[in-house]
């Protein structure tokens, strides 16, 4: 698709020069000519074409779009614009640029086929289908093949094999050589249960490509709806082999075995078919929590652990979307079902931690952190976790030594100096506490909590009012929470700007009236108001 | 079928049917024979997938008078209280209205937001007893042979408080009183029901929600049950939706089939010692032929191609076959969806309640499935989808293969949003007629008209706790034996006729014998066709 979309532009500007010397041709042509834009808008198209082909497709798609603004009459935009799109996947932006720029090209096969596919892509069947149609009424002759197959593929999404088998047999006395339209065929036929036909065009797909996985199965289910076990027995093992994450073939391998009394080989094939098939729910799950639609991710990994219980993995991340969704007792037992499978994961241990420190369970947690360190001594989030154990204990000493470990494995892990800072804070040590805010905020410049500790200690102490104000006022801005509003009010009650912090107070407690910055911010206000 | 059509009409329609086009029409009559339900699934636009499942229906003789009647379960607000089920008593074709309102005085409307419901005299009382699935706690509706009904549930045991789907009675031992298999869904959620494709609200699927353990319940003897789920074996947790049991390895005793939601389906095989055994990715059922996991919605068991096995139909999810599995003699099934033409037309549909039943009485067992889908608004994201959808018939070739025959089917072509789907012959006129429990509409009952052009032998078999299990063998003159087991409990959370119709075509005598569940058997019947036979169980 990315190197015909590439043709596509190319095929514009050559067929800009090819177009007929009518009028209203030429002046077309003057519209698809850069050298007659105004300079601007040429050396932007010049710009969008070199984006384009560097393949720097956000960038083209922007320029196509900026030109697009300036000259909508212009195609080349629309089509450069479209073709970007669909690089980019956004599929729907493409449809509107190529309708656009077949419009005003409507004998344009390739656009119209470009148009087709993009509204395959978006399973706007009917769209595509008339589009693809379009397209072979004009005279294009590239990927004639291509746009028959794809109505092929939309009959046969409709269920209507023969009409399927017909568009892929008039495709290939385009392309003889055309592996996807013998390979459609014959699924077509398989469909149809016309085995003879079915296999004879297998055969020829898979001389086109003997790795197609696909046509090994094609031709296993043939010979196992002739009864020819072993046939197709090898023939499925054939296509698991070529196509290992393809669940299905797996579990048709480990049917046949299991027919031809080959209970071990079942076995195997069919956790193989677990696994592979537990993975595509996985997968699908952590494009979910890499948005952090955990909802959407328990969908999927659900299935993932019902299909393959004995898959570590997916159990883990369960056990951690139902943690960010709340349901601490769930992901307790699911992270606990990890462990049994997987006893040394340390990402499991330190999450369970998390669960037992939220239950308020914290000897439990205590010990999960310090195995966790112990397996995995690099791992900065368990020295984190454990910390926070000892702060809700007042253990600021031992919080102190955890982080001093974990500081000498990574002198420059920013939020484990700023942790630091805040018990030696709470120890009293004020100016050690001071020098790791400081230290915490030049490694990590844009992270509102040293600044907001810093802030905090400096105005409490009268000290540096000015900066404590700067540093609060910027961590507030940033951070827009309870303990910046709260660091915020103190610093500016110190410079005696009492309305403001009383302001700033009150949108602390709006926020948590329970946090124990605010509760402390509060305690400072009231008494040096008193005072 | 009205018998007055005329002897020439007969003439007519036999000659059509001697051809190898001829087929049944079916008409429905629910509102001009009485029967006038409306369901109710709560939808207030908030889309909770507890909306989309419907509810299932009942054709049982609860009142003893040879007549089939009719139950259907309703929803209603699941959040709040359920809409009620109605109950409609069969007063016989030649009454001025066939089905009259029997609900208040049987006193089963429930106040549950009903799913499926099962049928079986689990007291041994001769009456039969209902079952109700609902989202929350279920009932058991003991018969007490007045026309009236009381809920034993709690009494009984069996008021199972999880979300059930549908259920089951069936003699687990035979030791000749009915156990009871409840189906359970998902641990709903509330909170994690919301789901959008597009910015528009569409209701969730079942896969974010735990699956829930099935229910087997053993029948104590004194009207009670005792949940022995574990020390049977029915472990596993798979979103069932439908069950059924029958004997499919013919080692007499009843084996069970769960279709399950995004899970694979489970075959317990009744190890005939209280214990079961799930084999379905064994015997090949868990997944079809492409190893797709469906979203199993209903199910029947019964011999298609006349080889002497239980076949088994499982109706799926849109863009999934109905998968039709041959019961191979080698103890496998095999995906036949495909070579039998059943698979293509199912595609498109979303499919619910089905079953296997000879509707045109030529010996074959044809297939009837009720479909529509369960997004109302996918018009308005989907190209393919639709929400109303014609339900699907097939004729049985009689050659492994069947004939989609929907189009020419009569009223059963007309869309509509279907779910449970119960079989049996509501006039006595000798072929099977078909009820459908829609979602948010109305009620269907469908008159098969045409399929008693051919013979036909109905098989009563008492008393009716015995009749689930028995194995039947008809042989009609000139022909070669075929089998039949009243299953009962099955596609959609429905109840089927348990008195068996065999078509016999154009014979004119047949031979019954039946091998009852305990292994009793019961010395061969003669008979003419067209008529019923009662076949009484030796020891009674």
């Amino acid at each position: 698709m990315k190197r015909r979309a590439a043709n596509i532009i190319a095929a514009a500007v050559l067929l800009s020069a090819c177009l007929l010397l009518s009028a209203e041709q030429n002046a077309r042509r003057e519209a698809w000519d850069p050298s007659k834009y105004p300079e601007e808008t040429a050396q932007l198209v010049k710009q969008a074409e070199e984006a384009y082909a560097a393949q720097k497709y956000e960038l083209a798609l922007k320029l196509y779009l900026d030109i697009e603004k300036a000259h909508p009459e212009i195609p080349l935009a629309h089509i450069g614009a479209a073709a970007s799109a669909a690089h980019l996947d956004k599929n729907a932006l493409a449809v509107k640029h190529y309708r656009i720029a077949s419009d005003a090209l409507p004998h344009h096969g390739s656009l119209l086929g470009e148009l087709g596919d993009a509204l395959m892509r978006l399973e706007r069947h009917k769209e595509a289908e008339a589009s693809y149609l379009r397209a072979l009424e004009t005279d294009a002759q590239m990927r004639r093949a291509s746009w028959m197959l794809s109505l092929g593929t939309i009959a046969s999404q409709r269920n209507q094999h023969e009409k399927a088998a017909e568009w892929c047999r008039k495709a290939l006395e385009i392309e003889p050589n055309n592996a996807a339209g013998r390979h459609n065929l014959a699924s077509a036929m398989l469909r149809l249960n016309r085995l003879d036909e079915a296999d004879e065009q297998y055969r020829l797909a898979l001389k086109l490509n003997p790795r197609n996985a696909k046509a090994f199965f094609g031709r296993a289910q043939i010979a196992q709806r002739r009864g020819s076990l072993y046939a197709a027995r090898d023939r499925y093992l054939r296509a698991a082999e070529l196509d290992p994450y393809e669940p299905t073939y797996h579990y048709a391998a480990a049917q046949t075995m299991l027919r031809l009394g080959d209970r071990e080989g079942y076995q195997k094939a069919l956790q193989k078919y677990r696994r592979a098939k537990s993975e595509t729910y996985y997968v699908q799950a952590l494009n979910y929590m890499r948005r952090k639609e955990w909802k959407s991710a328990l969908a999927r990994l659900l299935p993932a652990v019902e299909t393959d219980p004995l898959y570590a993995v997916p159990r883990r991340d369960l056990a951690f979307c139902y943690l960010r969704l709340g349901h601490l007792k769930r992901a307790r037992a699911e992270f606990q079902t990890a462990l049994k499978l997987e006893p040394n994961s340390p990402q499991a241990l330190l999450y369970l931690g998390v669960c037992e420190f939220q239950s308020g369970r914290m000897n439990e947690a205590e010990r999960l952190f310090r195995q966790t360190i112990q397996l995995s001594p690099d791992m900065t989030d368990a020295y984190q976790q454990l910390t926070r154990v000892f702060e809700a204990q007042n253990r600021m000493e031992e919080a102190v030594q955890t982080l001093n470990e974990a500081l000498k494995r990574n002198a420059e892990w920013a939020p484990g100096l700023w942790r630091r800072g805040r018990a030696l804070s709470r120890l009293g040590k004020t100016a050690e506490a001071e020098s790791d805010f400081r230290a915490s905020m030049r490694i990590a410049p844009a992270s509102p909590f040293p600044k907001i500790d810093l802030a905090r200690l400096l105005a409490e102490n009268g000290r540096s009012l000015d900066e404590a104000l700067k540093l609060s006022e910027e961590a507030h801005e940033a951070a827009q929470s309870a303990e910046s509003a709260a660091a915020y009010a103190v610093a500016r009650h110190a410079r005696g700007e009492a309305d403001a912090a009383r302001r700033l107070l009150g949108e602390a407690l709006q926020k948590d009236a329970q946090h124990p910055d605010v509760l402390s911010a509060r305690k400072f206000i009231e008494t040096r108001a008193k005072r | 079928m009205k018998r007055a059509l005329g002897a020439c009409i007969c003439a007519f329609a036999l000659t059509v049917l001697s051809t190898a086009e001829a087929w049944v029409a079916f008409k429905e009559i629910a509102q001009e024979a009485g029967v006038s339900f409306q369901h109710d699934n709560g939808a207030k636009g908030e889309r909770r997938l507890p909306e989309t499942l419907g509810s299932g229906c009942a054709l049982f003789d609860y009142n003893r008078d040879g007549l089939l009647d009719i139950y259907l379960v309703n929803a209603g607000d699941f959040q709040e209280n359920g809409a009620p089920n109605k109950l409609f008593k069969n007063q016989g074709s030649g009454a001025i209205q066939m089905f009259i309102d029997a609900t208040e005085e049987a006193g089963v409307g429930g106040s549950g937001f009903g799913v499926g419901t099962a049928v079986g005299d689990y007291n041994g009382d001769g009456w039969e007893d209902l079952y109700v699935c609902n989202f929350r706690q279920n009932a058991l509706y003991r018969n007490n042979g007045d026309g009236t009904f009381t809920d034993a549930a709690q009494e009984a045991g069996v008021a199972d408080p999880r979300w059930s789907s549908a259920a089951v009675f069936f003699d687990m031992e035979n030791d000749g009183d009915l156990d009871l298999f409840v189906v359970n869904y998902i641990d709903y959620q509330k909170e994690l029901d919301e789901c959008a494709l597009d910015k528009i609200r569409v209701y969730c699927g079942p896969e974010r929600f735990l699956p829930l353990q099935d229910a087997l319940y053993r029948n104590n003897g004194d009207g009670t049950f005792t949940d022995i789920s574990n020390e049977a074996r029915i472990l596993f947790e798979g979103r069932g939706l439908a069950a059924a049991a029958a004997d499919y390895d013919n080692d007499g005793d009843a084996d069970l089939f769960i279709a399950n939601d995004m899970n694979p389906d489970f075959l317990y095989q009744n190890n005939g010692d209280g214990t079961f055994d799930e084999i379905g990715f064994i015997a090949g059922t868990a997944l079809t032929e492409d190893a797709a996991m469906g979203n199993g919605m209903g199910v029947d068991l019964a011999d298609f191609n006349n080889d002497g096995r239980l076949d088994l139909l499982v109706t799926n999810f849109q863009d999934q076959v109905n998968a039709l599995y041959r019961n191979d003699p080698d103890g496998f099934f095999t995906d036949v969806s495909f070579p039998s033409e059943i698979a293509v037309p199912s595609l498109p549909k979303l499919s619910w309640g089905c079953a296997f039943a000879d509707f045109d009485n030529d010996g074959w067992k044809d297939i009837f499935i009720a479909n529509g889908h369960l997004h109302d608004n996918i018009a308005e994201w989907s190209e393919s989808g639709v929400y109303a959808q014609p339900q699907l018939t097939f004729r049985n070739r009689g050659d492994g293969t069947f004939e989609d025959v929907s189009a020419r089917s009569g009223d059963v072509s007309l869309p509509a949003v279907s779910r449970g789907a119960a079989f049996g012959d509501i006039d006595n006129d000798g072929d099977i007629d078909i009820l459908v429990n829609n979602l948010h509409g109305q009620a269907a009952l469908y008159r098969n008209d045409g399929g008693n052009l051919n013979g036909w032998i109905r098989v009563v078999l008492e008393p009716t706790q015995w009749a689930q299990g028995a194995r039947v063998q008809l042989t009609a003159e000139g022909g070669t034996a075929v089998i039949d087991e009243p299953v009962g409990d099955g596609s959609y959370g429905s109840h089927s006729d348990m008195r068996l119709l065999f078509g016999v075509g154009d014979a004119r005598r047949a031979s019954v014998s039946v091998r009852w569940r305990d292994g009793q058997t019961s010395a061969p019947v003669e008979t003419s066709v067209n008529r019923s036979v009662v076949i009484r169980r030796p020891a009674e």
